[in-house]
């Protein structure tokens, strides 16, 4: 049977010889329990530490991707003209300490069609949102958030264009074949097509990027400077073409002018209007030209303004 | 053991235990910070969310904003009662609501109102941010952008502030508009 007492940790044990000796904790002991403490303190300060980096990564990641869609919204609610004529490249800082910067770059592209079909246009908006910050480490890293999106070519465009010309209309006399129901009192020389007369009265420069139906809207504003001899049936008359930018001359839907001319008495209407559609385009720059002339010689008159409008659809109208 | 070894060790385990029980202490109001900004984070996303879906059927704005731009502590708008079925044409005239996205007494709320309530006086409300977090909400539009496009920033404190953590936390955000213009 142990004679041993024992007092919590420590024992008092009884040797052989009848001394009591005393074992607990030493100072070693305490010492190495401090260390083995210590050491798992530690390694929970570094837990923390990096809670506290994965907190701040995690909320930087988060801002900057609030900044990028921010920008990315601001231009997906432009329109697909807006884009392609706007600014290309745009950039600044989200804070006043300029720890977020972004940019945004907006670039022309086309989806490659594999069948007879022209490629289809789109615009791509690339939103970059930049920050630097610590790594674990305490190094500094630039880390960024980016985001592409698109905004489709349209099935339907509008072009618009306003002018104010100073031109004065020329008297012309036209050909019978060009227009039998005109017998105007004009000197001129007819030309052999409307396409050949220099009487220009606006040029809308417009640029279609698939093939395309037109409808074509355009209005002129008369200002008669000179009444001297008018008659109240003198007329004005307008037509306008399709100019093919590379050949520089009408295209073969319009060969002659878009419809026929549009009369208007001088006296009494103020303004010339004109609606024409067009035939399929390909794909390419024209200018929409106005040409005008009035039957009589007499009276002065001026353009006051031009306004077109052309509504351009992929499907037949 | 000698009285000084005792007294050493005392002295030694005392530090220990109010070392740990400091970094029990800490830790746990670490963790608790932590839990709290997850709440607020929660909450700022909810509620932008929230403002996402609902303003895509807006049909009416009862809030206009400058053309010149304008900065407003409020949203009033009309659009779907049933957010998740838009339809601007349907003839049913309590198939629209007006709402308002405001502070009522700390709390940023969104109150949803009848069919011809175009100032959203009366109606039922939800919390989106409870007061303790302090929120504060503004809605602008900036001039020069698109008529259709409304900027949200919102902000909320967190009342314990986890390490290397800012006492302020915001959201910002940009509502696109599909049927109407909020500047006028």
């Amino acid at each position: 049977m142990s004679k041993d007492l024992i007092l919590g940790r420590s024992i008092l044990k009884r040797s052989k010889q009848g001394e009591i000796r005393v074992s607990g904790f030493t100072l070693i002991e305490i010492l190495i329990s401090l260390i083995l403490i210590s050491l798992g303190l530690f390694f929970c300060t570094k837990v923390f530490i990096a809670g506290k980096y994965l907190l701040k990564e995690s909320e930087n990641k988060s801002r900057a991707m609030e900044i990028a869609s921010i920008h990315m919204n601001e231009y997906l609610v432009k329109s697909y003209n807006d884009l392609f004529t706007g600014l290309k490249k745009d950039s600044g800082t989200a804070d006043a300490k300029g720890f977020f910067s972004w940019e945004v770059n907006v670039t022309d592209s086309t989806i490659k069609q594999v069948t007879t079909k022209d490629d289809i246009p789109y615009e791509q908006i690339e939103v970059i949102c930049s920050y630097t910050e610590n790594n674990v480490n305490g190094t500094p890293a630039k880390k960024s958030v980016r985001l592409i999106n698109i905004v489709p070519f349209p099935i339907m465009h509008l072009f618009t264009a306003v002018s104010a010309p100073a031109s004065e209309a020329t008297c012309y006399k036209p050909k019978p074949k060009h227009a039998p129901a005109l017998s105007g009192l004009c000197s001129a020389e007819p030309a052999t097509s409307y396409s050949d007369l220099n009487f220009i009265v606006f040029d809308m420069p417009f640029t279609i990027k698939v093939q395309s139906y037109l409808i074509i809207f355009y209005n002129l504003s008369i200002d008669m400077t000179d009444h001297t001899n008018v008659a109240t049936t003198d007329l004005i008359l307008s037509k306008c073409f399709i100019i093919d930018t590379s050949t520089g001359k009408p295209v073969a839907a319009c060969k002659d002018g878009c419809g026929g001319p549009t009369g208007t008495p001088i006296l009494t209407e103020p303004t010339v209007s004109n609606m024409i559609g067009t035939q399929k385009l390909p794909k390419g720059a024209y200018i929409l030209r106005v040409i005008w002339f009035k039957d009589h010689n007499a009276g002065k008159i001026l353009a006051k303004n031009v306004s077109a409008i052309i509504f351009q659809s992929e499907n037949e109208p | 053991m000698t009285l000084i070894e005792l007294i050493i060790a005392l002295i030694i385990m005392s530090g220990v235990i109010l070392f740990i029980s400091f970094s029990v202490v800490f830790f746990m109001d670490q963790v608790q910070s932590n839990i709290e900004r997850s709440n607020i984070y929660t909450q700022l996303s909810y509620t932008m969310e929230d403002m996402k879906m609902r303003c895509v059927s807006a049909i009416d704005i009862g809030s206009s904003f400058s053309a010149g731009g304008e900065e407003k502590p409020e949203l009033i708008f009309k659009g779907e009662t049933d957010i998740y079925n838009v339809n601007p044409d349907n003839p049913d005239v309590n198939s629209k609501s007006w709402y308002k996205y405001y502070l009522n007494n700390g709390d940023m709320v969104i109150k949803t109102c009848g069919p011809m309530d175009s100032t959203c006086s009366t109606g039922s409300e939800e919390v989106l941010i409870d007061k303790i977090y302090n929120p504060t909400v503004s809605f602008a539009y900036n001039s020069g952008e698109s008529p259709s496009l409304l900027r949200v920033k919102l902000t909320a404190q967190s009342n314990k502030v986890p390490l290397g953590a800012d006492k302020e936390i915001t959201k910002e955000g940009a509502i696109r508009f599909w049927f109407i213009d909020i500047a006028k």
